[in-house]
């Protein structure tokens, strides 16, 4: 079983989104910040310590206050190495319409899938295979 | 014409004159010369008239330097003519009463028989009314471009949050399908789910109309027999059921660059709507074809069906939802959708229609 990391200030979005993943037994254990700078506190404490567990993958939003997804993604640029070698899937989960953010996520070094809101049920097994 | 034909006119000074100052007046151009060497300033009435300065008012250089709205100016424009250049220029100048005017103002330099410079002469004409109203065009695009910017803004953000709702609602629903047992609970599902499917059409066309004006570059060479065989295979069933004939003339031209999925939506709907609102008195007929009118490239989409009103319905017909025979469905976008995005890639979408006959859509590339 694995664990799966929510970065999304959509509480309802978050309630929805664990409700699935235990229906269909997609992970065990869920970690949940409602913003990026959230997220980035405990990853950058919690990458070096072998005594937390991190997630084996990452639903991450690009529209939250106090950081955004954006600029998660580039604060985290200097664990990426770190990200990729442990296997962590990072996706991002938006319901961005723009093309160019769009493309942008999807060519991103860290980023392993890009999915459209509504996420679906074959979504998120997408988030964990290769 | 009517100088150069008659000898009379030609040789009446007193003709040539009336015609001059003609000219000026309507013209509004004034002509003035400076003396340099008697420090001397001349204009006529006109010219006084443009630039506020009475008939009895006698200016020296000094004071005529004044006309103009910097002094660096009057020393370019005396610089030219003392080089032996000319000027020919559009300027801010100053009436007598120091308000703003803008001329054309032209200058030659005046030479005496050692032929050195002793003056300059020239005309101005007054393009105030002219440059104030381009100003006031141009102050108004400015206001039309931030308004412009801050709706497609408004767009977006109405957009992205309603689809957060949305996809929340569809997500709801989805997870919700599994626990629905009893056989009320599931009628009320099936509304919720269609209301979360119309939901979401309507907010995937309006993300079509926001990101229009955004997609002109992505325009390809399309071949049309293709791309109208494509559409007319989808409704191959329903044609086929009704006996209708589909006639293709791509004579004029065969291909047109264009957002491949923006010609097959604008396609899709004059088929589906051909064939919703077809006569029950006569067999569907649908006349697809391209045309050159004067250089331009027209796709042409016509119809025998029941036709529209175009007297009552003319104005409504490109506005969303105003198709009163899909009522409550998401389907009246498409009319306004085709031509938001073709007018987004620079052409234009007609109708031209007899009630009770015909049809014909126009798209001009």
């Amino acid at each position: 079983m694995s664990t799966v990391c929510i970065i999304d200030d959509d509480k309802l979005y978050v309630s929805l989104v664990t409700m699935m993943i235990k229906n269909n037994s997609f992970a065990d254990e869920l970690i949940v910040f409602s913003n990026g700078k959230e997220a980035l506190d405990f990853f950058k404490t919690a990458i070096d310590d072998p005594s937390q567990t991190m997630p084996d993958v990452i639903l991450l939003d690009l529209n939250m206050p106090i950081m955004n997804g954006w600029e998660f993604l580039e604060a985290m640029q200097p664990f990426s190495h770190k990200i990729l070698s442990m296997g962590i899937r990072l996706n991002i989960v938006s319901s961005t319409i723009n093309q160019e953010e769009v493309a942008r996520a999807e060519n991103h070094e860290i980023v392993h899938n890009f999915i459209t809101k509504p996420i679906s049920k074959e979504a998120i097994a997408s988030a964990f295979v290769n | 014409m009517m100088l150069d034909n008659n000898d009379q006119f030609k040789s009446s000074i007193e003709e040539q004159n009336y015609f001059l100052n003609e000219v000026e007046a309507v013209t509004k151009t004034g002509v003035y010369s400076i003396n340099l060497k008697e420090d001397q300033f001349f204009i006529d009435t006109i010219g006084r008239s443009i630039l506020g300065i009475s008939t009895d008012c006698v200016l020296s250089l000094a004071q005529a330097s004044h006309l103009f709205s910097t002094s660096s100016t009057v020393k370019t424009l005396l610089q030219t003519c003392l080089k032996g250049d000319y000027f020919k220029q559009d300027l801010e100048m100053q009436s007598f009463e120091k308000e703003k005017v803008w001329v054309h103002l032209t200058g030659k330099p005046r030479y005496n028989n050692k032929r050195e410079v002793v003056g300059i002469r020239g005309v101005f004409m007054s393009i105030d009314k002219y440059v104030r109203d381009n100003q006031e065009v141009q102050r108004h695009t400015r206001i039309i471009e931030a308004q412009n910017e801050r709706l497609l803004h408004f767009a977006h953000i109405v957009s992205h949050n309603l689809r957060s709702h949305s996809s929340n609602l569809e997500l709801t629903l989805d997870l919700f399908k599994d626990v629905v047992e009893d056989e009320r609970t599931k009628v009320f599902y099936s509304y919720l789910n269609e209301v979360s499917q119309n939901l979401s059409t309507t907010l995937k066309h309006l993300n079509q109309v926001v990101t229009a004006s955004a997609q002109n570059s992505s325009s390809v060479s399309i071949d049309l027999s293709q791309a109208v065989q494509k559409v007319l295979d989808r409704h191959q069933k329903a044609l086929e059921e009704i006996d209708a004939i589909v006639k293709i003339d791509f004579s004029a031209f065969d291909c047109i660059e264009y957002v491949p999925s923006f010609f097959e939506d604008t396609l899709e709907t004059f088929v589906s709507n051909s064939i919703k609102h077809r006569s029950s008195d006569r067999k569907l007929v649908l006349q697809i074809c391209t045309k050159t009118v004067k250089d331009k490239k027209l796709f042409e989409f016509k119809d025998n069906g029941s036709g529209i009103d175009l007297e009552r319905d003319e104005s409504k017909i490109f506005r969303v939802y105003k198709d009163s025979k899909t009522k409550g469905q998401t389907k009246g976008l498409s009319l306004f959708l085709a031509k938001n995005q073709i007018e987004a890639l620079g052409g234009d979408l007609v109708v031209k229609s007899t009630l009770g006959q015909q049809t014909t859509f126009i798209i001009k590339f």
